[in-house]
């Protein structure tokens, strides 16, 4: 066996061995994701959302929940803009602090518990002791 | 539901749109049109619908089906006017098993990610804000200029738009369909230039890289981008080679379409023109190609750019502009780069992300080496899309005002990184096919699979069906012990110890050398799956997985070699699987290095029987391998296995010399049966060489820890005897054994492989397959070991010392479990028949099918043209017997957390304060701690950062340097340094001593430690602490746990042993060209 042989089998090791080590990989994301599908074939959108996105998930849905569809809404933390967006429309979605001060317009305000919150007097109602909305008007 | 199927037609029809256009293009392969079908489709449509709604026509069904209709019908009259014969038909492959293999392969990842993509609603921030709310939106007629990041192309979101239109939510569904898409249009370009195995090698790596596989399961742009860019660049190679303007045309159109689904297509594209001219010939031909590509390109961009220019939005062209310049005049921000490149570099580390895809260039450029001009294109194809890549960050760290460059890269490299992957893949397939490195593994016809041994790998994932669902059997005897003996193992390989012998938290910290006196072969594979990213939990759990299912393999191979029967190989195969005490051992036990120990029984009987039976190199290798594996993996095992294994050795030479000396007892027969017996020998002691690295050390080392807690009060093994009736008792439980007949755990044979071995007496009468002597030696062995395990051998356990092989009675089921199985598979032989006077020794005989034994000794591996062996009904349900006997067994106690809480040293501790495990000594100690200083701060839940005893000295007169981060104190030892104000100091290490600890006296001689002289040590109190006398000054301490003379001539034998192993492999393989 000459020593280009050998070098053949150490390469072609080399090569079983990434082919095993990328299918390892994958092994191990598909585990993980029928695992948890497994768990739980015919999870409702809500409990996808919950599982995906956590605590967030429940404020957003609290406040879809206690305002209207046309509402103007001034969260106290930008934390999750986008999402925001998406979850409130066709909700108006704020963010400066400020436009309390210069608008009528907003209705209500969310507490995220994210920072402290807005001393606003208004009609408030809370999701947990941090998180909450505030309804201005 | 209905939005499942609403999906489903609408990426049919859209495939079925693409799939007529591309009919013009006549020399792409039928599986390419397949892999761009629903690209062109949805691309054209998504632009078709854009341009109208720049018209003003607002956003409807009526609208949808219109423009579909109309595109539609302009596909089928431009494909009409195509020549019908110009098409070839598409012709089913004639696949060979490693080809179906890797199909089945890429089936099941297909599968998995498709059932994950359909499955879940999208829930990534900018997947809703940027692709679903967009689409959503548009399809509210609510403009298309819309909500967030009105910069991106809108491809994607007017299919969203149309599929939200339609009723359907399932969104994810088109992204499976791009990323599966781009897995067919990289095969069908590798198949073009390598050959199908090549092809699929390469599809399997690109299909097997997590990332690729999760972005095609969420909605983001990246995957549908990488399809069109990557088909673009692979069309384009494909002209530069055939200068075809199909090809060009098509690389043009896919780039378009990518412009019209990501922003950053134009980099793209400027790169693809560079390359077209720098290969092209420099003729009018070629300039005209050129041209056209920019054209195409161009139409499909400009209506998008014209919008975002017109409408006024906001887009990052001023800020590449400006990043480009820069460089052009020279001003290169070094650091800014470097940041970029150093974040590409890391990546490369991210194994569970990437998988080995990073490994993939540097290997392709080895094995391409030769053809290095050849590959120019792709090469720089390849260098060209790195440098966009490095240039796409670059230029975003330019804007100070936008986000961090460090963001950017976090959130956007992999999903960018995405486009070059598949084009490294392809230059892989591309050199693996030139250095033709894989010839002789891949064109290999010879890989037939036997149907049983499919049938048997296949009615063994019921064994490990239990593995399989959430949470871990936490409650089992060593369920605990298993991940935490992984856990301590993990500790020493990430100090970088490659053979770990230390386990450093044992006993609440104090250590214990477990490794060195427990054979750690399971663990070397648990700590590969670790580091492939697996967590420990899981790592343990797909050992235990691959421990069950080989052990079926390596009986059935054992089995068709001594029977040449794949239908006895098969039932015996399965009864070693689902015989009870293997699943006793698995779910019950969680005896993690015994089962996998377990694998090794068949294939020692295998490796001997060919050493006596069939005297050669190789199978004096097989032996030694498998013998020693056994060592490695389960020392204990290894033990009892060996008198069986002495015992069947000889009965093998007994049986051949019978045959060859007539009267049997002469001095011939003395000499013959000596030199028969070398080749075993020599396999047996090259095995014990193989793994002297640990049996060395483990032997001579052994009277170093303290054994009295593991062989006295409920260790007694003369309370541990079974009864006979437990052997038939359908009893199971996952409670201890008992002293009596009350234990809490089953020692069934099991009623299926008892009444197997039952019949098997009938094939024993018979001489099926001319191999009663064999069952009788098996039959033997299940009945003496099954005596053993009886209350009243006793007086023969006390006699013969019999505890030194087995810690418990109970334990000889594991020999049970090989002879039971072994017996099982006689009954599927039939009467005596043509091979009626059979010997172990006789290779020559005929099988009943056909072929000669010699051949058939791979046991999954036929000879070319051989025959497949029929599948039998009868023996299909004795084999859903087997399964369904032990069915009911297959329950693991599972829970999601263990009640330490998560995988830790905190957790570790908890478990040896509540159930006093894994809290072994060393000799030296006479109290064995149920506490320690380590345990106070991990509780504190905080970090030891060094194991000096800090309570027993003046801190006035003595002063520790510690590194806060925890730096000076690894798993085999400790530095630090100390400043003593007299010379009448010791210190003392919270560590047990034993054999292999040293204490150095060392100075700083710049950023090193130069060890000055070894202080001896000397054992202090109950605990045998570590401890040594320190001379006055500021020096440092150097503690370590290091090799011994037998640590250091066990690893050399084992090294010996593996180049003996290699040279004599060679010589084989040497020997057998000479004979060709």
């Amino acid at each position: 066996m000459g020593g280009h042989k050998l070098v053949r089998l150490v390469l072609q090791f080399v090569v079983a061995l990434v082919i095993l080590a990328q299918l390892f990989t994958a092994a191990r994301w598909m585990l993980e994701n029928i695992t948890l599908i497994g768990a739980q074939p015919s999870r409702p959108f809500d409990a996808q959302m919950q599982i995906r996105l956590g605590a967030y998930y429940d404020l957003v849905r609290f406040v879809a929940q206690e305002t209207p569809r046309d509402a103007t809404i001034l969260f106290d933390s930008s934390s999750h803009i986008n999402l925001d967006l998406y979850f409130l429309y066709p909700r108006r979605v704020f963010y400066d602090r400020d436009l309390i001060a210069r608008t009528q317009s907003i209705d209500y305000v969310v507490l995220t518990g994210d920072v402290p919150p807005i001393a606003i007097p208004g009609q408030k109602k809370m999701l947990d002791d941090k998180r909450g909305i505030i309804k201005l008007r | 539901m209905i939005g499942f199927f609403t999906a489903i037609s609408f990426v049919a029809a859209l495939a079925f749109l693409g799939w007529l256009a591309l009919r013009r293009c006549e020399t792409i392969s039928q599986i390419e049109r397949m892999g761009l079908a629903y690209a062109i489709g949805a691309g054209s449509f998504s632009f078709a619908l854009f341009l109208t709604s720049l018209l003003g026509i607002p956003f409807s069904p009526v609208v949808i089906l219109a423009v579909y209709l109309l595109l539609t019908a302009i596909a089928y009259i431009i494909a009409r006017r195509t020549s019908p014969n110009s098409i070839s038909p598409a012709a089913i492959p004639q696949l060979d098993q490693l080809e179906i293999l890797l199909l089945i392969v890429l089936g099941i990842i297909s599968l998995v990610v498709f059932v994950v993509a359909v499955y879940w609603q999208p829930y990534v921030w900018d997947e809703l804000a940027i692709w679903v709310l967009k689409g959503k939106l548009i399809a509210a007629n609510d403009s298309p200029s819309l909500a967030a990041h009105p910069a991106y192309p809108l491809n994607l979101p007017y299919q969203i738009a149309a599929l939200s239109i339609l009723g359907s939510d399932s969104v994810h569904m088109i992204f499976f369909v791009y990323g599966a898409s781009l897995a067919l249009v990289v095969y069908s370009h590798l198949r073009e230039e390598t050959n199908r195995r090549i092809a699929l090698v390469g599809t399997v790596i690109l299909c097997s890289t997590t990332f690729l596989i999760y972005e095609s399961t969420i909605a983001y742009a990246n995957i549908p981008f990488a399809l069109y860019y990557v088909a673009s660049t692979l069309c384009l190679y494909r002209y530069l080679r055939s200068r075809r303007r199909t090809d060009a045309i098509l690389s043009a159109v896919l780039l378009g379409l990518g412009a019209w689904t990501r922003a950053e297509a134009p980099l793209y594209f400027a790169m693809n023109l560079a390359v077209l001219v720098l290969f092209s010939p420099k003729d009018l031909r070629a300039a005209s190609h050129a041209v056209m590509y920019g054209i195409i390109f161009g139409a499909l961009w400009a209506p998008w750019v014209l919008f975002v220019r017109t409408a006024n939005y906001p887009t990052d062209f001023a800020v590449v502009a400006s990043s480009a310049g820069e460089i052009l005049n020279g001003r290169l921000d070094w650091n800014r780069l470097s940041q970029v490149a150093n974040f590409a570099l890391s990546r490369m580390q991210a194994l569970p992300d990437w998988g080995a895809l990073w490994v993939l260039l540097p290997l392709a450029v080895i094995l391409g080496w030769r053809q290095l001009r050849e590959s120019k294109t792709i090469l720089t194809l390849i260098a060209f899309n790195a440098i966009g890549l490095l240039f796409t960050f670059y230029s975003l760290g330019a804007d100070p005002t936008a986000n961090p460059l460090e963001w950017s890269l976090n959130l956007g490299f992999d999903r960018v990184a995405l486009q070059w992957a598949p084009l490294i893949v392809f230059y892989f397939g591309l050199a693996l096919h030139n250095s033709g490195i894989m010839d002789g593994v891949l064109n290999s016809t010879r890989f037939r699979v036997d149907p049983y041994f499919a049938l048997l790998i296949l009615f063994s994932i019921f064994a490990i069906g239990p593995l399989l669902g959430p949470g871990y059997f936490w409650g089992a005897h060593d369920g605990r012990h298993s991940v935490y003996f992984l856990f301590e193992f993990d500790r020493a390989i990430q100090d970088g110890i490659w053979y770990p012998r230390w386990a450093p938290d044992f006993t609440f910290g104090f250590g214990y050398p477990f490794f060195n006196i427990y054979a750690p072969g399971a663990f070397f594979v648990g700590e590969f799956l670790h580091l492939a990213g697996f967590d420990f939990v899981t790592a343990t759990k797909i050992v235990f997985g691959l421990a069950v299912i080989l052990s079926g393999p390596a009986m059935f191979g054992f089995v068709k070699r001594l029977t040449n029967s794949s239908q006895a190989a098969f039932l015996a195969g399965l009864v070693y699987v689902y015989v009870p005490y293997h699943i006793v051992d698995i779910y019950v036990r969680a005896a993690l290095a015994e089962l996998v120990a377990l694998i090794f029984l068949p294939l020692t009987l295998w490796g001997f029987y060919e050493a006596v039976v069939n005297p050669s190199r190789k199978s004096l290798v097989a032996a030694a391998l498998a013998y020693g594996a056994m060592h490695f993996t389960h020392n204990g095992i290894a033990l009892l296995f060996t008198p069986v294994l002495i015992a069947w050795i000889l009965f093998l030479m007994v049986v051949k010399l019978r045959q060859r000396h007539k009267p049997f007892f002469t001095r011939r027969m003395v000499s013959d049966g000596l030199r028969l017996a070398a080749v075993p020998l020599f396999g047996a002691l090259l095995g014990v060489g193989l793994a002297a690295i640990f049996v060395l050390p483990a032997v001579l080392e052994y009277q170093g820890v303290r054994t009295d807690q593991w062989l006295a009060n409920y260790y007694d093994y003369t309370n541990h005897f079974a009864y006979l009736f437990q052997a038939f008792s359908p009893f199971w439980g996952f409670g201890i054994s008992n002293a009596g007949p009350r234990d809490e755990m089953s020692f069934q044979l099991g009623v299926v492989p008892s009444v197997l071995a039952i019949f098997a007496v009938y094939s024993l009468l018979k001489n099926a397959n001319g191999l009663r002597r064999i069952w009788i030696f098996f039959l033997a062995l299940t009945i003496l070991t099954m005596t053993l395990m009886l209350p009243f051998s006793l007086p023969l356990w006390e006699a013969l010392r019999l505890v030194t092989f087995a810690q418990f009675p109970w334990r000889l089921l594991t020999l049970t479990n090989v002879s039971l199985a072994i017996l099982a598979g006689a009954i599927a032989l039939h009467g005596p028949d043509n091979s009626a006077n059979r010997q172990p020794n006789d290779h020559t005989n005929q099988p009943p099918d056909g072929q000669t034994i010699q051949e058939s000794s791979n046991s999954t591996i036929q000879a070319p043209g051989g025959l497949t062996p029929q599948l039998s009904l009868p023996i299909i349900l004795l084999g859903i017997l087997i399964v369904l006997g032990s069915f009911p067994y297959l329950i693991a106690q599972t829970t999601v957390e263990a009640a330490e809480g998560p995988v830790s040293i905190l957790g570790l501790l908890k478990f040896q304060q509540s159930a006093g495990e894994m809290t072994g000594v060393s000799a030296w100690v006479t109290d064995i701690p149920t506490w320690s200083p380590m345990a106070d701060v991990y509780f504190a839940g905080k970090r030891v950062k060094s194991k000096i005893e800090f309570s027993e000295f003046n801190p006035d007169i003595l002063y520790f340097g510690v590194k806060q981060d925890g730096s000076g104190i690894r798993s085999n030892g400790e530095t630090v340094e100390f400043d003593a104000q007299d010379a009448n100091q010791t210190v003392t290490w919270n560590i047990d001593y034993y054999p292999g600890w040293h204490v150095y006296l060392a100075e700083k001689e710049g950023n090193d430690l130069k060890v000055t002289r070894e202080l001896p040590i000397s054992i202090e109190g109950e605990h045998a602490r570590i401890q040594v006398n320190i001379p006055q000054g500021r020096h440092w301490l150097v503690l370590r746990f290091e090799d011994t003379l037998p640590r250091i001539a066990g690893t050399w034998i084992s090294g010996g042993s593996v180049l003996l192993v290699m040279v004599l492999l060679i010589a084989e393989l040497r020997g057998r060209k000479l004979a060709e």
